[in-house]
């Protein structure tokens, strides 16, 4: 029966509409507290990727420098090389392998040596490559000078002369030249910008690029021990680039490689001097054990991960990690893959503008995936 | 304390929330006239031979509601956050993905009987229900994950126009309106091998449509079971919400 307006007292009504009201702002309140109830929601399994991010979103094209921790490629790197896949991310391999002699000569020097560089410049060349030359300053067993040492050799005026000298012959041979002096300490400041200049004065000329590693600086004056060492102002004019090695993020303790935040922050940092800048990506992981880190390949954290029967979680940059036990002791290794490189790769996207380059560092430890994955989102 | 909120058919009744009619201005009753000839000329004949007196009054609406969308706004930081690996991150998150919540909500609506409804103002508050994935997205670089599952929704809901069609206990009402929805929750912002709470907010512009069936409880008290498809919300037809409401008003 319909309940007329006139056969209800207003006090009811009222008291009727009062209760209603009481009734639904209590289930609203249950309601609310419900969906808010940590037992009524949660995480889901599978994560959802924005825009930039995804796994399929587009990336935008950068140019990108492939680093060769060495004078020559073996046959995994060849075949990578040759993929297509590989050529729609990468126009340059930078062989870091030329290193100074105490008297400021730059070695491998022998004839058979130099043949083989030769050979790789030429097939590097073959396959469509820019071929870029890199001093670093190690010895001839691939260990890093240290601090002294390389400030006592950057103080000769000989040492930088022969160096200069020693870069004549390769010139004509290859297309871009870049410098490896991190092992500088602050007190080098001045004779390092004097190499650089000199280097510069030899290399620009011949229209060779000169490329400069510097140090992942994201305050100034520098907020790392010896960052210093390097005059950014003064170096800016006389290199083309800044290599900037936003590697080793976590060098004391177990942590990613790469920081995509951290190398924004060093990456815009060096664009204010010079306005070619690469950001280094890291192909290699390591292993923090209790001797101290030590850099692994993608395969050889996969192997270490099936070995002890652990299975490698993602960290919060996305980066894959775990911990095994190797005779009682503790190790953590973290490395990063295709999908981790993918996502560092995609947040720079926005962050950074489209004229900083990519220089992958260390090519034959990375994921076999990334390349391809890479360049089916590289439009 | 209110009363009934009806004016017009019983102008001695007329309450509180009511406004005169001496308060309208003459182009005011001219458009409200021109809205209401419009909306008559819409509605059937049989409609029109079943509807109450004529008349004005305001409703008051509280109910609760369950929301679904597609997709969320672009967010962004709150607030400048500090991590151990940058300091002061700012700026906006891209996000995928949508959100299901479960709220209340309460309306006020301007009603000229016997066809037309003017929503005036409304707001909601959803909390997040059930499981919702993390969305990958970067702030500035910094990694970023969003969870949906700790976010909130709230509706500020402006005016709208609806027509009504009744019969006998039962009216039939299609409303679209526009409003913001604010979006609230958390992201967890990548600092190396740390992950940072941070609290993210995101608005949308939001046009709705309303389609409810309210059946009359008393005079002053009616229920309604209404759908409301979002028609464009970050982008069209990106989601719905189902409220069971209660009216006071009439």
């Amino acid at each position: 029966m319909q309940v007329t307006h006139d056969s209800v007292p207003p006090g009811a009504r009222s008291r009727s509409a009062r209760g209603h009201l009481v009734e639904l702002a209590a289930l609203a309140l249950a309601a609310i507290t419900l969906a808010t109830t940590p037992a009524c929601n949660g995480e889901g399994p599978t994560p959802i990727d924005a825009v930039g991010l995804g796994s399929g979103a587009p990336l935008p094209r950068r140019k990108g420098t492939l680093l060769v921790d060495a004078c020559g490629l073996d046959t995994w790197q060849e075949a990578a090389l040759a993929r297509p896949t590989t050529r729609v991310l990468v126009g340059e391999v930078l062989l870091l392998c030329m290193v100074p002699r105490d008297g400021g000569a730059l070695g491998p020097a022998d004839r058979f040596a130099r043949g083989e560089l030769d050979r790789t410049f030429t097939n590097l060349h073959a396959l469509g490559y820019q071929v870029a030359l890199g001093v670093a300053f190690t010895d001839e067993t691939g260990a890093r000078y240290d601090a002294e040492r390389t400030r006592t050799l950057l103080a000769d005026p000989a040492f930088r002369d022969a160096l200069v000298a020693s870069l004549d012959p390769l010139l004509a041979k290859v297309d871009a030249i870049d410098l490896d002096l991190l092992s500088a300490p602050r007190a080098a400041r001045a004779d390092l910008t004097k190499l650089v200049a000199a280097v510069s004065a030899k290399v620009r000329p011949a229209k060779r690029p000169l490329g400069l590693f510097l140090p992942p600086s994201v305050t100034t004056p520098s907020d790392l021990p010896d960052g210093e060492a390097f005059d950014r102002d003064a170096l800016a004019g006389s290199v083309d680039r800044f290599r900037v090695m936003t590697l080793d993020y976590s060098d004391a303790a177990p942590g990613p490689t790469l920081d995509p935040g951290w190398a924004t922050d060093a990456v815009r940092l060096a664009g204010k001097q010079q306005r070619e800048t690469f950001v280094a990506i890291p192909l290699y992981g390591v292993d923090f054990g209790p001797r101290g880190p030590r850099g692994v390949s993608v395969l050889e954290a996969r192997g270490l991960a099936a070995t002890h029967g652990v299975s490698p979680r993602r960290g919060p940059t996305g980066a894959l990690t775990f911990t095994y036990l190797d005779a009682g002791q503790t190790h953590e290794v973290w490395y990063d893959d295709a999908q981790s490189t993918g996502q560092a790769l995609a947040a720079f996207a926005t962050a950074l503008p489209p004229e900083v380059g990519v220089l992958y560092y260390g090519f034959g430890a990375e994921d076999p995936a990334l390349f391809p994955a890479l360049a089916e989102r590289t439009p | 304390m209110l009363r009934g909120l009806r004016t017009g058919a019983r102008p001695t009744r007329r309450p509180l929330l009511a406004p005169s009619r001496a308060a309208y201005g003459r182009r005011g009753r001219l458009a409200l006239a021109a809205v209401v000839g419009a909306a008559a000329l819409a509605v059937p004949h049989t409609a029109r031979a079943a509807a109450p007196a004529r008349g004005t009054e305001l409703e008051l609406r509280f109910g609760l509601g369950f929301v679904a969308t597609s997709r969320l706004p672009t967010l962004r930081l709150s607030e400048d956050v500090s991590l151990s690996s940058r300091d002061l991150v700012s700026g906006t998150l891209p996000t995928a993905g949508g959100f299901r919540g479960l709220g209340g909500h309460t309306d006020l609506t301007y009603v000229v009987r016997p066809r037309l409804t003017v929503p005036l103002v409304g707001f909601g508050f959803y909390g997040a229900l059930g499981d919702h994935a993390p969305v990958r997205s970067a702030v500035d670089g910094t990694i970023a994950t969003v969870q949906p599952w700790r976010m909130f929704a709230f509706d500020v809901l402006g005016p709208g126009l609806g027509l009504r069609l009744t019969h006998r206990r039962y009216f039939f009402e299609a409303i679209t309106r526009v409003g913001v929805v604010l979006y609230g929750g958390k992201a967890e912002l990548a600092a190396g091998r740390e992950a940072v709470d941070a609290d993210v907010i995101g608005l949308a512009f939001s046009v709705r449509a309303e389609l409810s069936g309210c059946r009359r409880l008393d005079p002053e008290n009616r229920v309604c079971l209404s759908f409301a498809p979002r028609v464009y919300e970050v982008r069209p037809l990106s989601g719905a919400s189902l409220n069971v409401t209660w009216v006071w008003g009439n």
